[in-house]
């Protein structure tokens, strides 16, 4: 389980993230949606330890990120500041996360199968495609198997194909009971994958729902109902709730 | 930790620059010893002297700029392809991944040491005979140069690795390191040279025995560099406390 409490970033004279809070419930999938800045980013840089929260604390399975006894196993990330050296191979990136995190080698071969990247192993990874470079930042973030999964713009350059296969990747991880939390700008997507919906605008958390909530008595959202929703909480002048 | 500095050396041995810096340090050193022996032999110097081996010897440290340089990659470099976060992913405690780099800097310093000291030797070796010299490989101060040019390559290694922690923009670090040991040290040199023994290329020089200037004794700059490097690391260390990745 994810929690984020009063969580507040400061840069220079601008709040980027407001005294957010929220939870991702285990066996989930949240989908974190707010508009380019709202502080997205941010605040998962804050909950992967990256950056430090000027205020609050977020809590992974209840320890602050530093804490954790092996991070790789406890949780997965992919984040858009992610880079790989251009002249090694995606095989040899993953092997060298994996001796890292004390994790044997035969799961890199393992997580190259999950992303279906095993035939672009051995090539350098300059010349990889976008969709390719997600891929292997998934499956870094697979390499220890961990319950939580953290994933900033997953489907980033990832092509119709690919963002069908991520979206059954994703629903079949929470399917497996593990707590899935991954930030989106797309509506679409969103409401395809998501049960659980935390709506973020100018650094505040401003919706907290769940999508069965925003569904109607067929169980399925409405056509339109989440972009409405969408635009309601986040246009100017949006009450906080 | 072990695990950490296990991943370092895969880091270091998958990437082509690594390598690329090798050779440029052994081959600066092959030349460095070729030209000294020409310039000692034009000057009528007896190579076999004291002061001969000196000459010879001492610009075995010349490739060290090159360890410098692979020092401040190994931490800058995370910087600069974007590696960083992953590497913070898998080790959020930042000291950690500070002191790892460290270490695998001055090892690896260590390694091309001893590869350029090993080339000096065969360089010499060879010239020597060809000029009807005999190098005198039973030298003890054929070996304390030798053996302090590893130690300077080593050293160097660590300050490129604790300069990189702290200055994250490479160019930046490798740019300064060149103004200050080619350009500023010879100012400083000029206006006071009992200040100026004690600045990276100075004591780099007295750890080889260089015989062209008034230096420090050999153990007195070795722990010298060692202070520099461990001052430059602690301050990369608080630095990165209060620092987001």
């Amino acid at each position: 389980m994810i929690e984020v409490k009063n969580v507040t970033k400061i840069f220079g004279s601008t709040k980027a993230v407001d005294r957010v809070s929220f939870t991702a419930p285990v066996g989930a999938v949240t989908g974190f949606l707010g508009p380019n800045g709202a502080g997205k980013t941010s605040t998962l840089r804050m909950l992967l330890g990256l950056s430090r929260p000027d205020e609050g604390q977020a809590l992974i399975d209840g320890h602050k990120y530093d804490d954790l006894d092996s991070p790789r196993r406890s949780v997965g990330a992919v984040l858009d500041s992610m880079g790989y050296h251009p002249g090694r191979s995606g095989v040899d990136h993953l092997r060298i996360v994996a001796r890292a995190a004390g994790i044997q080698r035969q799961r890199v071969g393992e997580v190259l199968e999950i992303v279906e990247l095993s035939s672009a192993a051995d090539r350098p990874v300059g010349g990889y495609s976008q969709g390719m470079r997600q891929r292997l930042a998934l499956a870094t973030a697979l390499l220890g198997d961990p319950p939580v999964l953290v994933l900033d713009e997953p489907s980033n350059g990832l092509d119709p194909a690919g963002m069908a296969w991520l979206r059954d990747l994703i629903r079949g991880w929470a399917n497996q009971g593990r707590t899935v939390l991954f930030s989106s700008h797309i509506l679409n997507e969103v409401e395809m994958i998501a049960d659980h919906l935390v709506v973020i605008n100018h650094g505040k958390v401003v919706r907290e729902t769940s999508m069965r909530e925003l569904a109607g008595a067929d169980g399925k959202v409405v056509a339109g109902r989440l972009e409405e929703l969408f635009f309601e909480l986040t246009t100017v002048n949006a009450q906080v709730r | 930790m072990r695990d950490l500095l296990a991943a370092e050396y895969l880091k270091l041995r998958t990437t082509k620059t690594t390598w690329g810096l090798l050779v440029a340090t052994v081959v600066t050193t092959a030349l460095a010893v070729v030209g000294a022996i020409l310039v000692a032999s034009n000057s009528k110097l007896n190579l076999e002297s004291l002061h001969g081996i000196r000459e010879v010897l001492h610009v075995t440290a010349a490739g060290g700029i090159f360890v410098l340089v692979l020092g401040v990659i190994i931490s800058a470099g995370e910087y600069r392809q974007r590696t960083a976060t992953d590497t913070f992913l898998t080790t959020p405690q930042r000291w950690k991944v500070i002191v790892s780099k460290l270490v695998v800097a001055t090892t690896s310093g260590v390694v091309f040491g001893a590869l350029s000291a090993g080339t000096a030797i065969a360089v010499a070796n060879h010239l020597y005979s060809a000029k009807g010299f005999t190098f005198p490989l039973g030298s003890s101060q054929a070996w304390t140069i030798l053996g302090g040019a590893v130690l300077a390559a080593a050293l160097f290694g660590a300050l490129g690795a604790a300069t990189g922690s702290l200055i994250r923009n490479q160019v930046s670090a490798i740019v300064g390191w060149m103004a200050w040991l080619f350009v500023i040290e010879n100012i400083v040199l000029g206006f006071s040279s009992t200040f100026g023994r004690w600045l990276p290329s100075a004591l780099s020089r007295a750890l080889v025995r260089d015989p062209n200037a008034h230096l420090l004794p050999q153990s007195t700059a070795a722990i010298a560099l060692v202070i520099y490097g461990v001052v430059i690391m602690l301050t990369a260390v608080l630095t990165e406390r209060r620092r987001d990745a």
